[in-house]
């Protein structure tokens, strides 16, 4: 079924048929598809997503330590994206048809319109190669592998937490380029979102009764308006970061970042199976899971929505 | 009003604190680390004996030595053996080691060591077994054929009387690689002699031992403080796992690595004005060549297979598409060694080639496939071929896979007309490449040896006897006029035709000296580096 034997993929060219077949024996290549997705599902229910033929250790071990440097990205870069596309929203939809309005609307268009590669590819130019402000696509310095802290696998948490500074600032200059990247294309939605929401809550009557009660315009949106929209919010935040999640392909191949997405692409193109399906499972799950802490959130914070 | 001005001093504080965190790590590279931009892609393991893969054995080389070296050795590393001697039946070798070696451990360097190490390839049945099942060493009889006859002494007896050159061409390759054999029965698992272990260690004499390999990101070697050889000035070397072209000649060009390797041409065309880099160049032993199906029945036909050859004008295309990365080249064995073939067997000439396509039955021309992988520099090659092909009436078709699909095709012979593959030299012996172009003793489908001319069907009884001959010919001389013989054979036949050979272009940064890649594309020599 697939184009590439991933067995000729692992040892190259000059393999012998001897090895081709122990390493296809190995990985039970030769097993009939159904029985290899039998075989790959007992693995799964016992927690084993199987070796990796890059690493040559398990995917489950692999994925632990990279999908933290993921995570560092879409964290930052969500709560970048949230940040600045909330306030913005609220502030397009309270001065609508404004100036200010159609400068946002504009910016969080093209937070949409264009491709992640190109603006990874653009910021990298522009900031590593033209300004040489920017330190090279990694995630730490070559001067600091030594002093890499495993505790999280959060560098920055990790770094400041033992109170290595040069490291955290090695790690915050490498990060700093790719989060930025994140943070705009979570602004989109977002902006657009808030925006949308706060446009509809704006024209509810309650509103209207409580400009004529004689509130502030500051008082109406964020004490009135804003809370109204807080449960759908939720929603798209998590649907953006697990976007986000999905935009980690190609931003951390362009990067070099050690993250999952990272992970994913090196083993599609090393025709690792395993290590492709075990990160596409994971990214799966935390799609499923930020889904569903959103819905239980917004049930905390809306009464209405949980069940009676 | 309140809140915009929040909002904007928010976004002015984020801007400082990047700025802050901007300045402090836009630093270069330190001055006892050499850091190299490299493609470790197809990298799986470390472990002597059970990988040929080029990257692997390059950074290997500085972590291991041989028991003896190539006289064609260009990277001033010597062997463990300071001599050896032969018997007059050539039935026996041996190796006297030098003293006073250690491994990175602090364990001497013994002749157990250097037995154990060859026993062990012989057994493990991986990669390199095949160098020592060449030597006539199995598993069966590694124990008795590889013995430790004094403390710094190694006896190899060998089964049949096989060329000296041959013998001694063989273990100067990384089949050789003299491990710790304390240290790896340590880390031995259920009988896999250390193989695992290795895959991720290292136990070794070489200037270096291997601190840490993350895959995909760097590999990382550390001084041997017990290395007998030239002094070092280097603390540790870390080579940066870079895939993209572009960004190891940005991160070179920028001073944040010192060396950047495999840049095609445009990339080493746009360094060349850079006052900061030097650009090294070097033959390498590695060759492109181009397959013919004989499943195909024009391509069964020789004056066909010679009309192709004659429409594909080599040194043109080495000169403009490949500039600096790939020379011409026509003969099996790569210039740079002993016994390579110099001269072209074949000149563009579009005329002869129409008139033997004539003959062959083909008057207005004929359509052929070619099958290219995308990487670089297949698809510039290819796309030349065609063109130079029409003028002889050849309308080539294009067919462009990934690599690994290109290969998987090449290996299930399911591809239509030709391909174009590479070849690297593994052992520093014209055999290695014979071995891999010509010998085809089972053409079946079933065939346990499945090399570049089983994959295109090729068998020429002639050519595989004139090889046999040559391998036990004990005269130098007499070898390598054989050698070249069967050079001019193989290409004057047409069916695995030789096409370019790659030239090593590294781009190496002003301050940085003593670098040494040699022909041979395991010679990678780390240990005598300068960094000024």
């Amino acid at each position: 079924m697939l184009p590439t034997d991933p067995a000729l993929a692992i040892l190259g060219d000059q393999a012998t048929v001897a090895e081709l077949q122990r390493v296809r024996d190995e990985l039970r290549l030769d097993a009939p598809i159904p029985v290899q997705f039998w075989m790959y599902l007992k693995q799964l229910a016992s927690g084993d997503l199987g070796t990796s033929t890059v690493t040559a250790r398990p995917v489950l071990h692999d994925i632990a330590e990279r999908f933290p440097a993921t995570v560092e990205l879409a964290a930052l870069g969500a709560l970048l994206g949230i940040a600045a596309g909330v306030p913005l929203g609220v502030l397009a939809a309270a001065r609508r048809g404004k100036w200010i309005d159609q400068v946002i609307r504009i910016v969080s268009v093209m937070g949409f319109s264009v491709p992640k590669f190109w603006l990874a590819l653009m910021a990298l130019f522009v900031f590593y190669v033209l300004l040489d402000v920017a330190p090279p696509p990694g995630r730490i310095g070559l001067a600091y592998v030594d002093r890499i802290p495993h505790r999280t696998g959060l560098l920055l948490l990790d770094s400041a937490f033992l109170g290595d500074w040069e490291v955290f600032r090695s790690a915050l200059a490498h990060a700093i380029t790719p989060v930025l990247i994140f943070a705009f294309i979570s602004m989109a939605p977002i902006t657009r979102m808030t925006r949308s929401f706060m446009i509809e809550q704006l024209q509810e009557e309650y509103i209207v009764t409580a400009r004529v009660k004689g509130l502030s315009e500051r008082q109406v949106v964020w004490k009135h308006a804003f809370p109204a929209i807080l449960v759908p919010l939720f929603n798209v935040c998590a649907l953006t970061v697990g976007v986000m999640l999905e935009g980690s392909v190609l931003i951390e191949s362009i990067f070099a970042w050690p993250g999952l997405g990272k992970y994913l692409v090196d083993s599609l193109f090393a025709a690792d199976l395993n290590g492709v399906l075990g990160a596409t499972l994971v990214i799966g799950i935390v799609f499923i899971s930020l889904n569903l802490a959103a819905d239980l959130l917004g049930r905390l914070v809306d009464p209405r929505t949980r069940p009676r | 009003m309140m809140y915009r001005r929040n909002l904007v001093l928010s976004i002015l504080l984020w801007i400082v604190v990047a700025g802050t965190a901007f300045a402090g790590d836009v630093g270069r590279t330190p001055r006892d680390t050499l850091i190299v931009a490299s493609d470790l892609n197809p990298i799986r393991n470390l472990s002597p004996g059970a990988t040929y893969v080029r990257n692997a054995l390059m950074q290997m080389n500085n972590l291991y030595d041989r028991l003896i070296v190539s006289p064609e050795e260009q990277c001033n590393r010597r062997g463990i053996a300071e001599s050896y001697r032969i018997s007059d039946d050539g039935m026996e070798y041996v190796f006297k080691l030098r003293g006073g070696l250690r491994f990175h451990s602090g364990n001497p360097v013994q002749a157990d060591d250097v037995a154990f190490s060859l026993r062990r390839v012989a057994k493990m049945g991986r990669a390199m077994t095949r160098f020592t099942t060449a030597l006539g060493l199995t598993a069966d009889n590694a124990d008795s054929n590889v013995i430790a006859t004094g403390p710094l002494e190694v006896t190899l007896l060998l089964t049949e009387p096989l060329a000296p050159d041959f013998v001694l061409n063989v273990l100067a390759s990384p089949v050789s690689f003299v491990v710790d054999r304390e240290t790896v029965m340590k880390h031995e698992r259920d009988g896999d002699l250390g193989y695992q272990w290795l895959s991720r260690n290292s136990a070794g004499s070489g200037p270096f031992y291997l601190k840490e390999w993350e895959p995909r990101q760097w590999l990382i070697m550390d001084a041997n403080e017990y290395y007998a050889g030239i002094t070092r000035a280097l603390d540790r070397v870390i080579v940066r796992d870079v895939q993209e072209p572009t960004l190891r000649r940005l991160l070179v060009s920028k001073g944040d690595v010192d060396i950047a390797t495999d840049l095609s041409a445009d990339q080493l065309a746009a360094l060349k004005d850079d006052r900061a880099i030097t650009i090294s160049s070097r033959p390498a032993a590695r060759l492109i060549y181009l397959a013919m199906n004989q499943a195909n029945p024009a391509l069964r036909i020789p004056q066909v297979r010679r009309a192709i050859n004659l429409l594909i004008d080599r040194r043109r295309i080495a000169d403009t598409m490949l500039s600096g990365t790939y020379r011409a080249h026509q003969g099996f064995w790569p210039n740079g060694l002993w016994a390579a073939l110099e001269e072209p067997v074949y000149e563009f000439d579009p005329e002869r080639a129409r008139q033997l396509l004539a003959e062959a039955g083909f008057p207005s021309g004929l359509d052929m496939q070619l099958d290219v992988s995308t990487l670089y520099p297949y698809p510039q090659i290819a796309q030349s071929m065609q063109a130079m092909l029409a003028t002889g009436e050849v309308d080539l078709e294009l067919v462009f896979s990934d690599d690994a699909q290109n290969l998987t095709k090449m290996m299930n012979r399911r591809y239509a007309g030709l391909i174009m593959r590479s070849f690297n030299v593994l052992y520093p012996d014209p055999h290695d490449a014979v071995e891999w172009l010509l010998m085809n003793n089972d053409n079946e489908d079933t065939a346990s040896v499945r090399n570049a001319a089983w994959r295109a069907r090729y068998v020429n009884e002639a050519l595989m006897g004139q090889a046999m001959k040559a391998l036990h010919t004990r005269d130098a001389d007499r070898r390598r006029t054989l050698y070249l013989d069967l050079q001019r054979a193989l290409q004057s036949d047409g069916a695995i035709s030789i096409l370019f050979q790659q030239i090593h272009g590294v781009a190496v940064r002003k301050g940085v000296s003593g670098y040494c890649q040699g022909t041979l594309l395991d010679q990678l020599n780390y240990g005598s580096v300068v960094k000024h």
